[in-house]
């Protein structure tokens, strides 16, 4: 015994005006258009609906091609049934194509769903955009704190107190040897590219020991490791990263010597301790900071290093001198310091 | 004797990495700097003549592949070429397009495709490294640099992959 279709139980009782209502926003505002085909899926049997929608050069009638009808759907394979979402066959004019096979029997049925894609195109289009400011942020923060330092800081995993955070770190200060004598002598635009030609060797080895460069002075830079939370031994990554620096600029400065130009030397100090880590500055400037007897150490190094010498502090040498081969203490007056132990680390050209 | 040929190319990659803009650039001769987001498949054509055949290339320019949004599969199924555009300028791009060739070869199998790597207008924040470009080639992926802004290689891209169809 054939009952009544099952759609027919549930709409049973439901006043006309309402099944009315129901059928023109689910059926009506999707403004179906359907071609049933012939067995192979070559050409249209018959058809209705309003076409005008679906496509801009060629009327859809009983006879045609289906190839010809659908251009784009050269190609497809009407062995199953498929569905293709959010076709824009016309500018602006989204539709969801199906295929389907009911009772051996094959159809195309397309439906307008123009305004709900446009409404997800709104939501999707702010999406994509805050994910690009987001990779933009990122290339920008990598070019000046390096790539660990911008991926922890875009996650917000780059965190301390910005009223002030007490950290053991180490800070070195680089700085060109001659320069002042260079920047005299020379043009504007050629100390400026030889400066970025001496900075290619000097900023790369501290971003990739962790190294946040907290100011690049002309000439020089101040740089802290042990920002980063994961950083076991800050004295370390600023050794290896003061030692590959020295490195690369004397094979450099080989190379310009060779060719006549003007050679620089970097003169490093590394000071180690205690410092509080925070955010100085008004409401509209404000700018990280690290406040602590030892910077002010590594700074005095620096100015007393010689040309291609490593100067670093007590507190430094005892955390690294496991990596140390050869080195000279002196005691050195440093001032507004007063005289203190001064290791000049020794190292060798090749690692 | 001349052939007409219909063929279905896809445009494949990232979201943002120029997709549209570079089937604008190649069929209307158009680029426009205000990203609109892809929704679906954006249809177009191009006819490309050589010789005595006549390509007629249905491009489906298919949304971006994101994380939450996949590119389904029925898009991909009965495409005879396709494009891979990786955004020069975003190296996690290339990660997507690797995904999305791998996944293009499980349904469509060894069809003819190339590389686009796009935006090389944008050096200054160009991220593709040598070694990267030279890892594609050893992948056998036929490479081009393009710009949708200037045009550069672009008709070239493309019509490498109609030559391919052509053959």
């Amino acid at each position: 015994m054939s009952g009544p279709p099952i759609g027919f139980i549930t709409m049973r009782g439901m006043p006309d005006e309402l099944l009315n209502y129901l059928t023109n926003i689910h059926i009506y505002q999707l403004s179906p258009a359907w071609a049933k085909l012939d067995e192979q899926c070559h050409s249209i049997v018959e058809c209705g609906g309003d076409w005008s929608k679906y496509t801009d050069d060629i009327s859809v009638h009983s006879g045609l091609v289906v190839e010809d009808a659908f251009l784009f759907l050269c190609g497809q394979s009407f062995e199953a049934d498929f569905m293709l979402p959010q076709m824009e066959l016309r500018e602006n004019y989204f539709t969801n194509i199906h295929f389907i096979r009911i009772a051996s029997t094959p159809w195309l049925l397309f439906l307008d769903v123009s305004e709900q894609t446009q409404q997800q195109q709104l939501q999707q289009q702010n999406a994509n955009e805050l994910s690009l400011v987001r990779d933009q942020q990122r290339r920008v923060l990598d070019r000046y704190v390096g790539g660990a330092v911008a991926e922890r800081s875009i996650e917000g995993r780059l965190t301390f107190d910005a009223a002030g955070e007490r950290r053991n770190i180490s800070t070195m200060f680089i700085d060109l040897r001659s320069f002042t004598i260079f920047n005299q002598n020379y043009d504007p635009q050629h100390v400026m590219d030889v400066l970025n030609q001496y900075m290619e060797k000097m900023i790369p080895p501290i971003l990739d020991e962790f190294g946040l460069v907290d100011k690049i002075t002309g000439d020089g830079a101040m740089t802290v490791f042990g920002v980063l939370n994961d950083q076991n031994n800050p004295s370390e990554s600023a050794l290896r990263a003061a030692l590959r620096i020295q490195r690369e600029v004397l094979t450099m400065n080989d190379l310009r010597r060779e060719q006549g130009d003007y050679i620089m030397e970097v003169g490093i100090g590394i000071g180690s301790g205690e410092a509080v880590l925070g955010i100085i500055g008004a409401r509209d400037r404000r700018a990280f900071s690290v406040i602590g007897p030892h910077v002010n150490l590594a700074a005095r190094l620096e100015g007393a290093a010689r040309g291609g010498e490593i100067l670093v502090d007590e507190t430094t040498f005892h955390a690294v001198k496991s990596l140390i081969n050869d080195y000279e203490c002196v005691n050195t007056e440093l001032k507004g310091i007063g005289v203190s132990s001064v290791y000049n680390l020794r190292y060798s050209r090749d690692i | 004797m001349s052939r007409v040929l219909q063929k279905k190319v896809c445009l494949l990659g990232s979201f943002a990495v120029g997709k549209t803009s570079l089937v604008g650039r190649f069929v209307k001769g158009i680029f426009s700097d205000k990203y609109l987001s892809t929704m679906g498949v954006k249809i177009d054509r191009k006819s490309l003549q050589l010789d005595d055949v006549t390509v007629n290339m249905m491009l489906w320019d298919v949304h971006g592949e994101e994380s939450n949004k996949k590119v389904p599969a029925a898009y991909m199924r009965g495409s005879a070429a396709y494009l891979l555009v990786i955004d020069g300028t975003r190296i996690a791009s290339v990660e997507a397009a690797r995904e999305l060739h791998a996944r293009m070869k499980a349904e469509v199998g060894d069809v003819p495709f190339v590389v686009l790597l796009n935006k090389v207008d944008l050096q200054d924040e160009w991220q593709l490294s040598d070694t990267d470009v030279t890892a594609m080639h050893d992948d056998g992926w036929k490479c081009y640099k393009t710009s949708a802004l200037s045009g550069e290689n672009v008709e070239e891209a493309f019509s490498c992959l109609a030559r391919q169809l052509a053959s």
